[in-house]
């Protein structure tokens, strides 16, 4: 009836373009290989200068809300911005500098004293000084910065500039989850900060520059020149383009359009596996969880949660939702966590028979469960395997299905009814962290949990300094998490990243940036 | 009108308003000046009324529903001190007279207003999203109007019984599918069994106008199937009943041929009711476009209509929903104008 | 057009003519088994829409004739479920929506200011975007079965308000009326008695039509994300799951598909069946 174009797909003159490209970049640079996962660099390939990436991503920047940690930033955020220091979760004590070259903690623990790289500057051309780092760290503490740590710099005593390159902060107590915060935190540029809200002045020190916002539809990052490492920097520019729908991300990878994308469900994520065209894998991690109302029926009898936690059938979750990407897991701390004992990872393994005679015996049965959860499709689909659980051990649940906003102004009002599922994007922080960030772990969680024990458990998480008072702590907050579970774990997932393999370099980790400083693309 | 849905709900009306007599726009013409211009100075307190109500609609309704963009920009894990300090500053505190008095007096000075969420004047985002839509729309209108007319004109013209009922078998499916389904099945048909067309996604035209169209072919063929099905069956309709007229046969009885009475004299007396028809069936295409835009993930107007709801953007939903009613306003006088030129019985702004 | 004055006489027989006809026949015919299936699925399929099990997506056989979901759920027997789910919403959203609206329409006969102000009440809703005012209604009102009728309900009210308006505006002009009044009948009588008989046909026809629409509605809510709560199926519901699947499963929105196009096509024959009996007086 019409006449279709003859069956060219689109985009292929756009791979044709990039090919050549490629194949015209020339200077050749060995960087150092660094410590977090290091996605697909084959042995045999060598950096490759220039050259430009195109990132389809599921998600807008939110350019404004640079002290949160937001999935939807992972993609670009820490190539734009760069934070004191990183942290390894598998070895969170030992910090490696970034901006700051080095720092010492009293003995008292009760003040840091920090010294800066002199060679930094902001993509306006300032040098980064010490009055940046401090202003970074005032905004955090505001109550609008958002920040999911903004209690560690609220618990500040003071901030003295010693000199541009010299910070001392000192504290009223033991800080446990300082560097979580020195690590999530990016530094800012105090004279550009009113255009962060806008996009239209997004100034980090990192070795991109955020440019050509259209929100909903695309946003460039340019290669920094005067950044400080720059010879380490490979990409002239990488281009984002929010695709919001799962199978145009799809098409994009698949046509060549796009070299890496992310936010592509676990399921479509799968697809790609075997295919030596494309490398598969994860960043960030999301604690999904089924939260219990502890203050009402059937929910405060800790019989009930239990018997829930041995109902949820992870494993099925694991393989139907996300395509086996996830790590089963009835614990909030990530498994690489130091001190974590195996046998409390798998406590509730799925045993329904054992559910349905915990529910007897508390003569649970047949109360109705309504359960609150947003339209996310995984948390949907997570829902009905759920529900599908508790209705097989006697319990009757009922769908609540709210809108993303609605689920979070009933979350912030505490009244997120008799059950919820929920999902929190913290992996990678470090337990007594998580105990303060992480809503369902926080004193006054949506649980309504309360009890002094938790107290006083939590304050030990938070004043053990030792290694081995450490791994205490960390065993008894383990088993009492266990034994009250108010809140039962159902599985950590990382975000699928599927790239092409003509992209090196690039690197990712469990706390969820995707970074891509020495990435380059190879033939 | 009514659902929305991009698929005409007017059916019994359309092939009614069908019967009338075929010179319409010829009468128009000429009754046109004076008479419109009373109508329209009636017109004119219910048209404000309209709009008056609708603003507040539009500006309460999204403000019923649970969380505000505060919630949303709070982030995922927010304590109450976060976001009631974000309400502050986004000025949501403020009594609601006095946010919908600010948001008129913006309007009435061309204004628009700001987006809460991107922080980005809502003008600007919609002029962003307005492309695409404004694309797929022109290439609907374009299908709608070939198909339309096509198979109007050879409905309207002698054929053999067979040929006509494959026609009316055309119509038939078209009026009776929805775009969303037509969108899902061409989906299904060029997009996966035989891998022809792009199924999701889009390109701006003057980035790359051979991908761009690419991009659009399903999407615009799904939105104007069921208007094109309108425009054929009320062509054929006004053809057929034409050909029953006595100059018809007065021409036939003077040996003219059939092809020449079929082009010189029904075809051009049945063109006026079907240019009509196409002008009004134009708003339905826009309207049918957010289901559409949703299904091919294009980032029109329509997904930035459901997004900004989803969002909470207050303001960005507002002036989508009066833009809407404005054009359906503008649309609901031309199609009285038009209906009451064309049936004198029914009296202008009774 | 020009039909003369009637009686009112809605005797079931004048429309059941319609079914006289080869088009009605064909269109009864999948309403009534369509119609059938949904409401006896519960009974032939006693496991329930739920049952999920560990083979997911698999491809259409003879054991799952429409394959199975992501959840390992027979699509076949969701579908019908499914079908259930939208019948049960249009068949109560349909009469209410008919009933109300013509009322609304035919008011401004005894009230001209009661009348003009509904009218422009329902040019409100008119202008407003379907499914932005769809969504605002399900957010406002929660996502679920009673939402989603209000919001069916709300959205098909003008076009039934302005078919008896438009019935109104045609006849009240006309001798009879004007002679009806002047020998004293009360408005509400001459409504009744001659205004609505005039309207009814054009109604029972948009009736047919609305039926479908409102099946669409229910879809396009859906498709956005906004509609019945899982793990209940709805047609729309599982084109929306389905869409995520299309690649790896493309059979997965056969099912609900297939009978979107039934419908669509029963209730469309099934107007113009309607239309020709009603024209044919």
């Amino acid at each position: 009836m019409f006449p279709f174009p003859q069956g060219r797909k689109p985009g292929s003159l756009l791979r044709r373009a990039t090919v050549t490209f490629m194949a015209i970049a020339l200077t050749v640079l060995v960087s150092a290989c660094s410590s977090a996962r290091d996605l697909g660099s084959s042995a045999t390939s060598t950096p490759v200068k220039g050259g430009s990436v195109t990132f389809a991503v599921a998600l807008d920047a939110i350019p404004g809300s640079v002290f949160q940690t937001l999935e939807t930033n992972y993609p670009w955020f820490n190539n734009v911005f760069e934070s004191l220091l990183t942290v390894d979760p598998k070895d969170p004590d030992h910090p490696k500098p970034l901006l700051a070259s080095s720092w010492k903690v009293s003995e008292d623990n009760l003040s840091i004293d920090i010294t800066l790289r002199d060679d930094v500057t902001f993509h306006t051309g300032r040098k980064m000084t010490a009055d940046d780092v401090k202003y970074s760290f005032e905004q955090a503490a505001k109550p609008t910065s958002g920040s999911q740590l903004s209690f560690v710099p609220k618990a500040f005593q003071a901030m003295t500039v010693v000199s541009p390159t010299e910070l001392k902060i000192s504290f009223t107590g033991p800080q446990p989850s300082l560097f979580d915060f020195f690590n999530q935190t990016p530094i800012i540029d105090e004279k550009t900060a009113s255009g962060l809200a806008d996009g239209t002045r997004v100034t980090g020190t990192g070795p991109f520059m955020f440019t050509d916002w259209k929100p909903g539809a695309s946003f460039t990052l340019k290669k920094y020149e005067r950044y400080w490492n720059a010879k380490a920097v490979n990409l002239d520019s990488i281009q984002y383009v929010v695709t919001t729908d799962a199978t145009a991300l799809l098409s994009a990878l698949r046509s060549g359009r796009a070299q890496i994308a992310m936010g592509i469900t676990a399921t479509d994520a799968k697809s790609f596996d075997g295919n030596n065209q494309y490398q598969v894998t994860g960043s960030g991690g999301t604690f999904y969880t089924f939260g219990m109302n502890t203050s009402v029926a059937p929910f405060n009898n800790p019989k009930v949660r239990q018997a829930v936690a041995y109902a949820l059938d992870r494993d099925r979750i694991n393989s139907q939702v996300l395509a086996k990407t996830g790590y089963v897991s009835d614990l909030y701390w990530g498994a690489a966590t130091p001190g974590l004992n195996g046998d409390d990872v798998t406590h509730y393994s799925y045993d329904p028979d054992k559910a349905k005679q915990l529910i007897q015996e508390a003569g649970a049965a047949g109360a109705t469960v309504p359960i609150t959860f947003h339209g996310n499709p995984v948390v949907k689909a997570m829902f009905e395997i759920v529900a599908n659980n508790l209705t097989e051990i006697g319990l009757a649940p009922q769908a609540n299905n709210v809108d993303q906003p609605t689920f979070q102004a009933q979350q912030i009002a505490a009244d997120l009814g008799t059950a919820w599922l929920q999902n929190n994007g913290q992996g990678g922080l470090s337990p007594a962290t998580l105990l303060n960030s992480l809503p369902v772990l926080r004193k006054t969680n949506p649980s309504k949990f309360v009890s002094p024990e938790y107290d006083k458990r939590r304050q030990s998480m938070f004043t053990a300094t030792s290694e081995s008072d450490k791994k205490a702590a960390l065993q008894k907050m383990t088993d009492y998490v266990l034994d009250q579970v108010w809140a039962a774990p159902i599985i950590q997932a990382p975000s699928p990243v599927v790239a092409s393999s003509a992209l090196h370099g690039l690197q990712l980790s469990p706390r969820g940036p995707v970074v891509l400083t020495e990435a380059y693309l190879s033939k | 009108m009514g659902l929305a849905l991009g698929c005409p709900t007017h059916q019994v009306a359309e092939g009614t308003g069908a019967s009338a007599p075929s010179s319409g726009p010829l009468v128009l013409a000429e009754r046109t000046e004076s008479f419109v211009l009373q109508f329209l100075t009636r017109k004119i307190p219910s048209v404000l009324f309209v709009l008056v109500v609708s603003s507040i609609v539009a500006f309460i309704l999204p403000r019923l529903a649970p969380g505000d963009p505060a919630v949303v920009l709070a982030g995922p894990d927010p304590s109450p001190a976060t976001v009631e300090a974000i309400r502050q500053q986004l000025g949501l505190n403020l009594p609601l007279w006095q946010q919908y008095l600010d948001w008129m007096g913006g309007l009435l000075k061309g204004d628009l207003g700001q987006s809460y969420v991107l922080h980005r004047p809502v003008g600007e985002l919609i002029a962003g999203r307005l492309e695409s839509t404004l694309e797929l729309a022109a290439l609907a209108a374009l299908i709608m109007i070939a198909v339309g007319l096509g198979l109007g004109m050879l409905g309207g013209s002698p054929r053999s019984r067979w040929a006509r009922s494959i026609i009316d078998v055309f119509n038939t499916t078209f009026l009776a599918v929805p775009p969303f389904l037509t969108g899902l099945l061409l989906i299904l048909l060029l997009g996966i069994v035989i891998p022809l067309l792009p199924v999701s996604g889009e390109m701006g035209f003057f980035e790359d106008p051979g991908i761009s169209i690419q991009f659009l072919i399903l999407p615009a063929t799904a939105l104007a199937l069921p208007q094109a099905a309108v425009v054929a069956r009320l062509l054929q309709t006004s053809m057929l009943q034409i050909r029953s007229e006595d100059f018809v046969d007065l021409a036939t009885a003077k040996g003219v041929s059939p092809f020449r009475i079929t082009h010189k004299h029904v075809l051009r007396n049945s063109f006026g009711n079907a240019v009509v028809v196409i002008g009004l069936r134009i708003g339905e295409l826009l309207a049918g476009a957010i289901v559409v835009e949703s299904i091919f993930a294009r980032n029109g107007l329509g997904s930035l209509a459901v997004s900004s709801v989803q969002s909470r953007d207050y303001l960005v939903i507002q002036v989508l929903i009066m833009s809407a009613v404005f054009i359906a306003v503008v649309i609901q006088l031309l199609s009285e104008i038009v209906l009451a030129a064309l049936d004198p019985r029914i009296r202008l702004g009774a | 057009m020009a039909r003369e004055p009637r009686r009112f006489n809605l005797t079931a027989s004048r429309y059941l003519q319609a079914f006289r006809q080869p088009k009605g026949i064909f269109a009864a015919t999948v309403i009534v088994v369509l119609t059938t299936a949904a409401f006896l699925a519960p009974a032939v399929f006693p496991g329930g829409y739920d049952q999920q099990g560990r083979d997911a997506l698999l491809p259409m056989s003879p054991e799952h004739l429409f394959g199975t979901d992501e959840l390992g759920r027979d699509i076949l027997v969701r579908s019908l479920f499914g079908l259930r789910t939208d019948l049960t919403l249009v068949y109560i959203a349909a009469p209410i929506t008919m009933a109300v609206g013509t009322l609304l329409g035919l008011i401004g006969f005894v009230s001209k200011t009661t009348g003009t102000l509904i009218q422009r009440i329902l040019d409100v809703i008119v202008g407003f975007p379907g499914l932005v005012l769809g969504i605002c209604v399900v957010l406002v009102l929660g996502t679920g079965f009673p939402a989603l009728l209000i919001s069916i309900v709300v959205i098909g009210l003008p076009t039934f308000g302005r078919l008896a308006r438009a019935a109104l505006l045609s006849q009240q002009q006309r001798e009879y009326v004007t002679a009806a009044r002047t020998l004293g009948i009360s408005r509400s009588t001459i409504v009744v008695r001659h205004l609505l008989p005039n309207a009814v046909d054009a109604i029972i026809v948009q009736g047919a039509v609305f039926i479908v629409h409102a099946v669409f509605l229910e879809a396009s809510l859906s498709i956005v994300g906004l509609g019945i709560q899982p793990p209940q199926p709805s047609l729309g519901a599982l084109l929306n799951t389905g869409m995520r699947y299309i690649t790896q499963s493309p059979t997965y929105i056969l099912g609900p598909i297939i009978i979107l196009l039934l419908l669509a096509f029963a209730f469309s024959l099934l107007t113009d069946a309607l239309n020709e009996t009603v024209n044919r007086k």
